[in-house]
């Protein structure tokens, strides 16, 4: 009986003693055989998938982020994520001037949107200057309040890390384009900040660089 | 020989003394120094011209990446600073973060209710252009831009500015944190004819 409701306690505050298993949309968490150097927590891999727009069901939640009254059409690979607790929708461009996403979470929203939180990049050289942090708008089932931001890795990088509360969320780098990623733990929306602790490694787990990106919400 | 000694003491020491003098225009204390995170006051009502009164009080002052902190001084006090870094610390809001002070808005997005920031409170909240443009957050809604008038607001992906009056040729004046070259002002602009630009609201004016 008290270690049933240890074991109900556990998760309801957003927190996990053990890795979860499963992701934002019910999908089992894939078995990933990587070990990460300098990375302690238990390890769950992100799923992601990369479509261009001619695959995109128009009345899907990707094709819904698709349509929003962006300043133009997305041209080039559609990047599509799902986490723990977040999923996010990311593309550029025909230009190749802006880089474009769509964030989301399990938790309410307003107006029934389809997603919960928008950003928009300006691509410098093909390069952000500012991870575009989207903070405030998602929250989890429990309330927590999450931040995405977006990664761009460092050259030979195949995976991204960033530590959550009691794992670590693995993000496969995809298309070409930034890696958008979130956490629970490290957000201050009095400031509108969020720090994550992120990890980028090589396709056998090497560590290139670890870092701590505090990113605010501009522009 | 001397005389090549001599170049290369002075060479050595301009490029220091360069160096130094880029460091402090980079890293303004402007907001270590000035700024604060006071609680804001609640307001029962906003008004157009009152909020417009506002914006002016930033004008000629600075922009800052992800900023939100001013003082009234009819000067940019960290002028030059490099764009988007928000290690800066420099003065003025940027587009967002003035208009989240302008409107008067809560850092909680289901918050409508109004709040008055102190120039020198910095904070910038928790919305972008973008998120602005598409109506993001119980405040602000997307209008068409026909309907627009002062201290409504037109906004793109990466931009957003309020209008503070309309000329008689149809363009609108509008002020706005523009940039690090350019500080807070008013400009006059054609945002209303540009199809990248949509309409927003800040709901619940008074007047």
């Amino acid at each position: 009986m008290l270690s049933t409701a240890s074991v109900l306690v556990a998760g309801c505050d957003g927190t996990h003693d053990s890795a979860p298993a499963r992701l934002m949309d019910d999908s089992p968490a894939a078995e990933l055989h990587v070990e990460f150097e300098d990375v302690e927590s238990q390890t769950v891999l992100t799923s992601v998938g990369v479509l261009n727009a001619v695959e995109v069901d128009h009345l899907s939640a990707v094709g819904a982020c698709l349509q929003q009254d962006w300043d133009d059409r997305p041209s080039g690979p559609i990047v599509v994520r799902v986490g723990v607790s977040g999923e996010s929708v990311t593309f550029r461009n025909r230009s190749r001037r802006g880089l474009y996403g769509c964030d989301n979470s399990e938790g309410p929203r307003e107006e029934d949107r389809a997603w919960c939180g928008r950003v928009f990049g300006q691509l410098y050289a093909g390069e952000l200057r500012d991870p575009r942090l989207d903070v405030g708008a998602c929250t989890t089932r429990a309330g927590g309040v999450l931040g995405f931001a977006w990664i761009e890795p460092h050259t030979g990088v195949q995976y991204v890390v960033v530590e959550q509360s009691g794992y670590a969320e693995v993000y496969e780098v995809a298309g070409g384009l930034p890696v958008r990623v979130a956490t629970t733990s490290g957000v201050e929306t009095e400031v509108s900040r969020a720090a994550f602790d992120v990890s980028e490694h090589t396709a056998d787990g090497t560590l290139i660089r670890k870092y701590r990106l505090v990113a605010r919400v501009a522009g | 020989m001397w005389r090549f000694r001599a170049f290369v003491v002075c060479f050595v020491a301009a490029f220091f003394l360069g160096a130094a003098g880029a460091a402090a225009a980079y890293h303004t204390r402007f907001v270590a120094s000035n700024c604060n995170t006071a609680a804001p006051t609640p307001t029962s009502y906003i008004t157009r011209d009152g909020s417009a009164a506002v914006a002016l009080r930033a004008r000629y002052e600075g922009y800052q990446w992800a900023g939100g902190c001013w003082n009234d001084n009819d000067l940019d006090d960290s002028p030059n600073d490099p764009t988007t870094d928000p290690a800066t610390g420099g003065e003025g809001g940027d587009c967002s973060g003035f208009t989240f002070k302008v409107w008067r808005e809560s850092v909680t997005e289901s918050d409508a209710s109004f709040y008055q920031w102190g120039m020198l409170r910095n904070v910038h909240g928790p919305y972008t252009a973008s998120r602005y443009k598409a109506g993001h957050g119980a405040p602000n809604s997307t209008v068409p831009k026909s309907s627009l008038i002062k201290m409504d607001a037109l906004a793109s992906e990466s931009h957003i500015g309020l209008v503070y009056a309309t000329n008689p040729d149809g363009t609108d004046q509008i002020i706005e944190a523009k940039g690090e070259a350019y500080g807070t002002g008013i400009w006059t602009r054609t945002y209303r004819g540009d199809s990248s630009y949509g309409g927003v609201r800040r709901t619940g004016w008074s007047s």
